[in-house]
């Protein structure tokens, strides 16, 4: 029987380590037990998104308002899947059998599939996210009349599949992140039964120590960051490339610090990548307040909250235009510019060297845009409008 | 003494033949007995197929009886295209000729130093082998010879730098007057000439933009040359520069071939030669506008700053080709657009700079590059493969279908397994490094 307050999120992750669409999802779900809903988060013991390895006990645990209930992933070999990935990336249509024969062929949490399918009907509404997690998909037939994604979309092959756009016809409803993900959605034909865009938020940061991370580090001078994976799809790669071709044609520019996950590679010359690997969330942001910008190479985002996170520590971005969120972000908040090409990219390593102060002013309008439009309570609050609205 | 040139061979529009030929001029002015095979029928005493096994072993046998032996190379000569299955093709021939041709020299004019992908990691170590056979390896500059050295493993006794102009004779006596006559061009202004095939890699359109910054009538470009080859490339560079010359009078563009004299006649005509280029090792070029004593004025790329030490001016960026170019002629130059936008808040004015600069920075490195695309992740995601191809297993339950299965393999894959194994080495080639084509330097 469904208890009128009482919620499932459904997760790859538990959202402690790095994912934005699980923190996210972790966020919102807090938020909500916060307002007194009775909020279970369903979720993998897994916590590492490459290696899918189960590093933390199945079972239930209660962590803050939450009660996380974690299932093992399983399914952990992935050339099957990547290879079925690089045809739908090539732009060949793979048929429905194909389309699921690699939806199937990645990490699964069967035991979390189990528990849905008896316990669904106990939960006002399950609450899931990215379209891409298998068990997002596995719950558009579980329980589609109950089922709430937030599909963290952006413009890529996979978003234009046949068992996605499946996905979100026959779900209860969507919640998009942000405007240009909705319109991304409409643009490829995906409307969804009832969508609303509740958007995300950060959390007010800790007190930044900027001083305390160069010392930390030892990095002394001017410096750009990147903080994230360290990965294909992040524009890491990319973003390498870039940077080569920055410091061929500007003379000395900064450097690139960088902390996340993921292996760096080859640094190819004369760029200049400065590796403090994995480090706390306090000393990321520290990290954060003490670049003279951030750089978001993604082109692929559906809210990027390191965008956010920069900003509201007053440091300036320079994005990746081909990501219309974080364009959105920076053309809105005047806090950010975004490159279109490698020269622009340069061209932003230049102006930032020679003119700091215009992009520290540019910086300053940062933390007003964030504290405006994406801090939690009003997500929470746009979050139980529409459960309610969509009782 | 005997030599033997094994070079391309004029008639014909390349300079490598004219290189040559000035090469055997020089030889047989020295006494020595002089004799070319090319790799077409032309002015040399034979041709032989350099892209064949059968032709390069002829050619090797012929070396064998020379008592020196120059060889012209630039990979389109001896290579189809630099994919793996024709490299691998032309490949034993170039071995047999750099091997056993006897007392060989070579010249290199464009050498892959650096060669990348997959299919590089198997070239490359066949290049660092090829390239330790012959007897001598005859390079422009000093940048070649630490190439050669440090990336190809050739001992560096081996490796002598030539100096390019060393065979280069002048081809015309006309003074400067008489060439601007000849070539219709004022007598009173200040002529830069960009002279040479017209590729994206000669950086002429940089030289066309540099003089649009320089003020007043007492200046002109002059860009003399024909496209090469005609590739879509190629044809669209030929109307950028056709773009550029339509928005500055003083831009003149001579699509044409010229012969060796009237390209002679046009470094007299000149008072500056610019050579903006974006990629080469050496240039000819420089060697004749030295000859006549003519100032050069050229990026820093490859060897050309070595090359042009003394006459030469060296610039970096596009600010300091026009500050060169208006220190030449002494016009005065027009005002910077790269100032800061004026006005606004901060980012209002940041970022129509940024794309203001990055347009100047664009064109200043690759013309006919499609700015306007996004940037996507670069290449494929990792761990990404098709599937190789594989005969079907056969069960291995027993049965009569699996008995009738293991006796058709038996019968069939001998033939069957060598082409699946062809198809996957085809198919790693074409994953991992799809349209290897190298730009060529002419």
């Amino acid at each position: 029987m469904t208890a009128p307050r009482r919620l499932a999120f459904v997760s790859a992750t538990a959202g402690s380590a790095v994912g934005g669409a699980e923190m996210a999802l972790r966020e919102l779900a807090a938020g909500l037990a916060g307002r007194g809903w009775s909020v279970d988060l369903l979720t993998s013991c897994a916590e590492d998104i490459y290696t899918w390895r189960n590093v933390t006990a199945p079972g239930v645990t209660a962590e803050g308002d939450l009660t996380v209930r974690r299932f093992p992933a399983e399914g952990l070999t992935q050339p099957e899947r990547d290879r079925y990935g690089a045809r739908i990336l090539a732009g060949e249509t793979l048929n429905l059998p194909e389309q699921y024969r690699w939806v199937n062929s990645g990490m699964r949490v069967p035991a979390l599939f189990d528990y849905v399918a008896d316990h669904a009907g106990e939960y006002r509404a399950i609450v899931c996210g990215p379209y891409m997690f298998w068990m997002s998909l596995a719950l558009a037939d579980l329980a589609p009349e109950r089922t709430i994604l937030m599909p963290c979309l952006h413009d890529e092959p996979f978003a234009r599949l046949e068992v996605y756009r499946y996905q979100m016809s026959k779900v209860a409803g969507l919640w998009f992140l942000s405007e240009p993900e909705q319109a991304l959605a409409e643009s490829l034909g995906i409307r969804g039964r009832r969508a609303v865009v509740v958007g995300s938020a950060v959390s007010p940061p800790p007190a930044p120590d900027p001083a305390g991370f160069r010392a930390r580090h030892g990095i002394g001078g001017p410096f750009v960051l990147f903080a994230g994976r360290r990965e294909w799809g992040k524009g890491w790669p990319q973003l390498l490339d870039d940077l080569a071709f920055a410091s061929e044609v500007v003379p000395d520019p900064l450097p690139l610090v960088t902390c996340g996950v993921g292996e760096v590679g080859a640094i190819p010359a004369p760029a200049r990548v400065i590796d403090v690997g994995l480090v706390s969330e306090a000393d990321r942001v520290s990290a954060q307040a003490a670049a003279a910008a951030c750089i978001q190479p993604s082109a692929m985002e559906s809210f990027s909250r390191t965008v956010l996170e920069s900003m509201q520590v007053g440091t300036p971005v320079i994005a990746n235009d081909a990501s219309a969120v974080v364009r959105w972000h920076c053309r809105r908040s005047g806090a950010g510019v975004t490159y279109a090409n490698r020269y622009e990219f340069a061209e932003s390593l230049r102006l930032l060297q020679e003119e700091p102060g215009l992009f520290e002013e540019m910086g300053r309008a940062g933390p007003a845009y964030v504290e405006h439009d994406f801090r939690w309570p009003a997500v929470v609050d746009r979050a139980e409008r529409a459960l309610e609205e969509w009782r | 003494m005997k030599v033997l040139l094994v070079s391309p061979y004029p008639p014909l529009r390349d300079g490598l033949a004219n290189y040559a030929m000035q090469m055997a001029a020089g030889l047989r002015a020295d006494g020595d007995d002089v004799e070319v095979v090319s790799p077409q029928p032309s002015a040399a005493g034979s041709h032989e197929q350099f892209m064949t096994l059968r032709g390069l072993l002829r050619v090797a046998r012929r070396a064998r009886r020379a008592d020196r032996v120059v060889v012209q190379f630039h990979p389109e000569i001896f290579f189809r295209g630099m994919r793996l299955d024709l490299f691998l093709r032309h490949y034993p021939g170039v071995f047999a000729l750099f091997r056993w041709g006897g007392a060989v020299e070579v010249i290199a004019h464009e050498t892959p130093y650096s060669d990348g992908g997959r299919a590089g990691a198997v070239r490359t170590p066949l290049w660092r082998l090829l390239w330790r056979q012959p007897a001598g390896v005859l390079v422009h500059t000093e940048a070649e010879r630490a190439q050669m050295t440090s990336r190809l493993g050739v001992p560096a006794g081996r490796v002598r730098v030539l100096d390019h102009g060393e065979r280069f004779q002048r081809r015309t006596g006309v003074s400067r007057g008489e060439a601007r006559r000849r070539l219709g061009v004022d007598p009173d202004v200040h002529v830069f000439l960009a002279i040479g095939f017209l590729q994206p890699h000669k950086g002429f359109d940089r030289a066309a933009r540099a003089l649009s910054r320089l003020a007043g009538d007492g200046v002109r470009l002059d860009i003399v040359g024909e496209i090469r080859i005609s590739t879509p490339e190629h044809d669209a560079y030929l109307h950028l520069l056709q773009d550029l010359a339509s928005r500055d009078r003083r831009v003149h563009i001579h699509d044409a071939y010229v012969s060796d004299e009237e390209f002679d006649e046009w470094i007299v005509a000149a008072d500056t030669v610019v050579l903006p280029y974006r990629e080469i090792w050496s240039s000819g070029v420089a060697e004749r506008a030295e000859l006549y004593d003519r100032p050069v004025v050229v990026t820093d790329v490859g060897g050309l700053a070595e090359q042009v030490a003394a006459g030469g001016v060296v610039v970096h960026d596009a600010a300091q080709l026009v500050e060169a170019m208006a220190k030449l002629s002494g016009a005065e130059v027009l005002p910077e657009t790269t100032d800061t936008e004026p006005g606004g808040t901060a980012a209002e004015r940041v970022a129509p700079t940024v794309r203001r600069r990055a347009e100047l920075l664009r064109q200043w490195h690759d013309p006919l590059d499609d700015a306007a695309r996004p940037i996507l992740p670069l290449g494929r995601p990792p761990d990404v493969r098709a599937d190789p191809l594989a005969l079907p297993p056969i069960p291995t339950e027993p049965g009569v279908k699996t008995f009738a299965l293991r006796v058709v393999r038996k019968l069939t894959g001998w033939q069957l397994a060598p082409i699946v194994r062809y198809v996957n080495a085809l198919r790693a080639v074409v994953l991992d490094e799809p349209g290897d084509e190298r730009p060529s330097d002419g």
